[in-house]
């Protein structure tokens, strides 16, 4: 028997909360409940929200540590478009649909890693559909996880797939299901999130568009990543 | 205030840039409580020079984050035990409506980001506070605890009932999953 879970606990699988062993009966709950799934997807949309909603407001009006005179809005405003180019150079570097040269482009933020006592947060950026870079994208996600929690530290990671990369969080295609569900049942702090246009693309195209548990759709991989890369995340393009 | 912190920093060794850095999620979660940037901002220099003053206070740098937002809480609370009761939710959504015609707020998804921000103020104080903790800085709840000095099980709940209302709050206007898609 089921019991309906509680908004608590809910709240502590999609924040990364959960032990494994208490995880797993959730998420193989969700596999078969609609509601429950949906109940889920709500929490995290509404964090997104909060997070979408004040993304904006990471600099400061004031630039406290200036050397005084006029603000450095110029540095920041250089420093942003630095990493929306960065984000988009990684994003237009090659056809959509074409297995990419197997190199891994990292574009970090250089005061986000060094940060002490800052947990290191790391986003995946998946778009082909080649079934190696799908492979690649769950090694290196398993990996850094299996390392933070060696080391003891809380490391965020979420998988952004876009264009064919998407395949690998359809319920229906992805090669990867199973593997995907275990991972996030070991790791809860692992979060997946699709391109919504490239979901929509599909729906448009007539395809029903069904999504991993767990799986969020974002407005569009490039305002995900570009929204992370602003708060701070280590962005690895496979 | 910025000679004072310049040149704090300046005489710290090793405290400096990691505090630096640190700038950007202080602001953030100041602005979170209290929706007003002047205000913010004031909490945010408050935090770091309290911070760079207590420096041999943080035993363990691992834990440099808890440690920095819990002097923010305190700097935040100190704000409320001396201005209280002359914020009203009027005031706030003021604040808020003043800073959406900034260009960096028009540029890009400020009604929906505006209509988040409204119904984030409107939550009590203690709900505003874990929410932004756990949502914006991805803190754990044990963090959480830490930084309010409050029980975990208070954090939990304090976290779900936020949740709710804004659940609530937003659906009043728009389903949230098609607003999230409006985001550009």
């Amino acid at each position: 028997m089921n019991l309906e879970p509680s908004e608590e606990r809910l709240s502590a699988l999609i924040d990364g909360e959960l032990a494994p062993a208490d995880a797993e009966p959730l998420l193989e709950q969700m596999r078969i409940d609609a509601a429950l799934r949906e109940r889920v997807a709500q929490l995290r949309l509404g964090k997104e929200l909060v997070r979408h909603a004040y993304a904006e407001l990471a600099r400061p009006r004031r630039p406290a540590l200036a050397a005084g005179g006029a603000p450095r809005w110029h540095v920041l405003v250089a420093s942003m478009l630095a990493v929306a180019v960065g984000a988009l150079l990684g994003w237009v570097a090659r056809e959509p649909g074409q297995p990419a040269a197997f190199t891994t482009v990292e574009l970090a933020r250089q005061d986000a890693v060094a940060q002490a006592g800052a947990a290191e947060r790391i986003v995946l950026h998946l778009s082909s559909s080649a079934p190696q870079q799908a492979l690649a994208v769950l090694d290196r996600a398993e990996g850094l996880l299996e390392a933070a929690r060696a080391a003891g530290r809380h490391v965020p990671v979420e998988i952004v797939a876009n264009s064919g990369g998407l395949d690998l969080l359809r319920t229906d295609v992805s090669a990867h299901a199973g593997r995907i569900a275990k991972l996030r049942g070991a790791y809860p702090q692992l979060m997946l999130v699709a391109c919504g246009q490239t979901a929509q693309r599909l729906r448009d195209a007539g395809t029903a568009v069904s999504l991993l548990p767990g799986t969020v759709e974002a407005t569009s991989a490039l305002d995900e990543i570009v929204l992370r890369m602003q708060q701070g995340w280590t962005y690895v393009r496979i | 205030m910025v000679m004072s912190l310049r040149s704090l920093f300046s005489r710290s060794v090793g405290m400096p840039a990691h505090l630096a850095q640190s700038r950007a999620g202080l602001f953030r979660l100041a602005f979170m409580w209290c929706h007003d940037r002047a205000l913010a901002d004031d909490l945010t220099q408050e935090a770091l020079v309290k911070a760079l003053r207590h420096a041999e206070q943080l035993r363990d740098p691992a834990r440099m984050r808890a440690w920095l937002y819990g002097i923010l809480a305190n700097c935040w609370r100190d704000h409320l035990r001396a201005r209280r009761p002359t914020e009203d939710i009027d005031t706030v959504e003021e604040h808020l409506l003043a800073s959406a015609d900034t260009p960096e707020r028009t540029a890009s998804q400020s009604q929906l980001a505006l209509r988040v921000q409204t119904a984030v103020a409107r939550l009590p104080v203690g709900q505003r506070e874990v929410l932004s903790l756990v949502d914006l800085e991805e803190c754990s709840y044990a963090e959480v605890a830490l930084i309010l000095d409050i029980p975990i099980g208070t954090v939990m709940s304090r976290l779900c009932r936020g949740r709710a209302a804004l659940r609530s709050a937003l659906a009043d206007t728009q389903a949230p999953r098609s607003a999230l898609r409006s985001v550009k």
